[in-house]
């Protein structure tokens, strides 16, 4: 009885947050089509479903709340309430409440909190005075729309799996991989043909099982279009507080990440666009003083590129000031010569860390707080952003991620008795280091490839390993952070699909590496953090 | 197993291994399994006294030497050598984690009352690393407290290890 409510309780907890997601976007909709019945009416259903499981769950305030709402709701389809500025805001703040008493419900600790009874007065008051009447709203600016709209509602058959027991699965599939591979390693030393009929079918096995694999994985992928769309809020919100009209698209369709990715990728991105529409978008008379439009245009457009994500940011402001970037980078010592940097360089210094926390160097780099955080969120996806930005006409960011935090490619290297994985992604190329460097066992350098001076270090010496280096060394070019990189080994030892296990709490301080593979020998290999070991091989130490 | 019926005390369990030349206990309880020694893979800029991490059927489990955490001269791995994977803990979040240990003896089943406290000095090992300790047959059972250990994957590991690095443990 007691595992039923909880299950229950699961479903209601997915439900009614996906439904008050829903019930935001609507409303926001609403606002740009007050005449629009259709979203009135989703809105009303949503909030109709809500009140009925809350209160056959026994969840009498939350119940309470989404009636009053309900009514509301009614009350302005039947044309009773005027739809405009004052009931969007109500209605925006009701799903506010509602994100905070759903899950104080959810947890037993159901209470009526001062602000929420007012909110109900509020709800209630509104109802009473039901006469069609245009409420004043209480700010200037909006938001003006042109969403493409995902087909996203396309209501296939579909079941909810807890995220947990998909890992499990590719865990497993991990695990069978391995014995695979050392049961074809077996049979191929045997030889013979009875074994040659064994090593067909082991082959024929191997074909189905990464099928089987690539479908694990997919079923982690969730559609990104939900996510962005959740932006919309924050753009109405920020727009309205700076009083700034702002138009936003979202072009998305089709495209799939990683859950795990999807969730951690909103904070960032909400962050990128109250930047944009507080420092990039002008204010309308400056923007029509320069002749563009008097609306803004944030735009985020998202494709999928190979076994990577890209999604752009893209605004019509003012653009970076390279100037004041240049002069705060001075200030900073960050750089000698800031002015001497190409654009790409010179922006990618509002990432350093303090670089816009004061907030009158924020105004005067027209950038806001926190650059930094976004870029340490987007490391940590294993991502990477960039920036292209021109006076006057806008600034677009575009962040690139792997499709999946769950599965890697990557080059197995080794060096003295370990091996290591280098994501494939970030490899160049690989040469023989011998002839071009002629230091042979510091543990930095500088190797000519073709004429250019590539720094390189060698892991044996970086990560401590002790031993001899072999006669014939490795140089692996990576590129992260824009920059090359040379990782001297002692063995390539071929490419690897493996399914990334996180290393655990304990080596949080361990820079340089960012997970660990289990590879066909059974052993455990760490894989390296591309731009953690450029950061580290350009001054950091190995430990944070 | 020695007679206390009178008393009804009940038993505890302790797994007694050897780090050194001493001899060591950890509850029954918060052992997982003891496994033999798995080629451990060495983690760069890792915590001290972590020698790297291991494949145990699929998950990656950190090893700690626990005789540089002990503050005890390490041996050299031998046959007899094991690691002792201690269990997760669901209250403070932790992952397993294993001890590395020259040899592991038997079930060791102590009453309450053969409990002491650690006596601050005596031990060759730092008394705040230890729960207590008890004899059996004339020899000293260094119990561990297990709590400091598995602090050593949360956030307080840090400063734990800087106040052990204060003290000179395992310098």
């Amino acid at each position: 009885m007691n595992i039923d409510r909880q299950a229950v309780l699961q479903v209601f907890r997915a439900e009614s947050s996906e439904a008050l997601s829903r019930v935001e976007n609507a409303v926001v909709a609403l606002e740009r089509e007050p005449d629009d019945k259709q979203l009135l009416h989703d809105i009303f259903r949503d909030m109709h479903t809500l009140k009925g499981d809350a209160l056959s769950l026994g969840f009498a305030w939350l119940g309470e709340l989404a009636h009053a709402l309900e009514d509301l709701l009614d009350a302005a389809r039947a044309g009773q309430v005027a739809v405009g500025p004052a009931l969007v805001d109500l209605l925006l703040r009701s799903v506010d409440a509602l994100r905070v008493v759903l899950p104080a419900a959810l947890e037993g600790n159901e209470q009526s909190r001062d602000e929420h009874r007012a909110l109900l007065a509020e709800i209630l008051a509104l109802l009473r005075s039901s006469t069609p009447r245009q409420l004043r709203p209480a700010v200037g600016g909006g938001v003006l729309w042109a969403e493409e709209r995902s087909a996203a509602t396309n209501s296939a058959e579909t079941l909810r799996v807890d995220v947990k027991k998909l890992d499990r699965m590719l865990v497993l599939a991990g695990e069978i991989a391995i014995s695979r591979g050392q049961a074809r390693q077996l049979l191929e030393e045997r030889g013979g043909a009875a074994v040659k009929e064994a090593l067909d079918l082991q082959l024929e096995i191997d074909r189905q099982f990464l099928d089987l694999q690539e479908l694990l994985m997919s079923a982690r992928l969730v559609p990104l279009a939900p996510v962005l769309d959740q932006l919309q809020r924050v753009v109405r919100d920020a727009a309205l507080s700076a009083q700034k009209f702002i138009e936003f698209q979202v072009i998305a369709d089709g495209v799939e990440l990683d859950t795990a990715v999807a969730e951690r990728i909103r904070a960032p991105l909400a962050h990128m666009i109250r930047n944009a529409v507080d420092h990039g978008i002008e204010l309308s008379d400056r923007r029509a003083a320069l002749g563009k439009p008097g609306h803004g245009t944030i735009t985020i457009e998202a494709r999928r590129d190979g076994s990577s994500i890209v999604i752009q940011v893209k605004d019509d402001g003012a653009g970076l000031d390279r100037n004041k970037i240049a002069e705060r980078a001075r200030a900073m010592a960050l750089v000698k010569e800031p002015e001497r940097l190409a654009d790409s360089e010179l922006f990618a210094l509002i990432f350093a860390p303090g670089f816009s926390t004061a907030s009158a160097v924020t105004e005067l780099s027209g950038r806001g707080v926190g650059m930094d955080v976004v870029r340490r969120n987007v490391d940590a996806l294993r991502g990477t952003v960039t920036i292209d930005s021109y006076e006057n006409r806008g600034t677009t960011f575009t962040i690139r991620l792997p499709l999946t935090l769950t599965i890697i490619e990557g080059l197995v290297v080794g060096a003295d008795a370990e091996s290591y994985v280098i994501p494939l992604s970030s490899v160049l190329e690989c040469l023989e280091l011998n002839s071009l460097s002629s230091d042979a066992s510091g543990v930095r350098g500088v190797a000519n490839i073709r004429g250019e001076a590539v720094p390189y270090v060698r892991l044996r010496g970086l990560f401590g390993l002790g031993g001899v280096a072999a006669a014939r060394e490795n140089i692996v070019l990576v590129c992260g952070l824009g920059r090359k990189l040379g990782l001297v080994v002692d063995t390539l030892l071929g490419g690897a699909q493996t399914v990334v296990k996180p290393l655990g709490r304990m080596f949080r301080e361990v820079r340089a590496v960012s997970g660990s593979a289990i590879l066909g020998n059974g052993r455990v290999a760490l894989i390296l953090d591309v731009a953690a070991l450029l950061e580290v091989v350009e001054g950091g130490g190995l430990a944070a | 197993m020695t007679q206390d019926a009178a008393t009804f005390e009940p038993k505890l369990q302790y797994l007694s291994f050897e780090v050194s030349a001493q001899r060591c206990g950890v509850l029954l309880c918060d052992v997982q399994e003891v496994v033999e020694y798995h080629a451990i893979t060495r983690v760069p800029a890792a915590p001290r006294f972590v020698l790297g991490v291991f494949n145990l059927r699929g998950n990656v489990v950190p090893v700690v030497d626990l005789a540089s955490y002990l503050g005890l001269a390490p041996r050299p791995v031998g046959k007899r050598s094991c690691l002792i994977v201690l269990r997760e803990q669901e209250r403070q979040q932790s992952s397993p984690l294993a001890l590395l240990a020259d040899s592991v003896d038997n079930v060791l089943e102590l009453s309450p009352s053969e409990l002491q406290a650690a006596p601050s000095v005596g031990t060759r090992i730092a008394p705040e690393l230890l729960s207590g300790v008890a004899t059996r047959d004339e020899r000293l059972f260094q119990l561990l407290a297990i709590e400091r250990l598995l602090a050593l994957d949360s956030d307080a590991a840090s400063k734990l290890e800087a106040e052990a690095h204060a003290a000179g443990v395992g310098a």
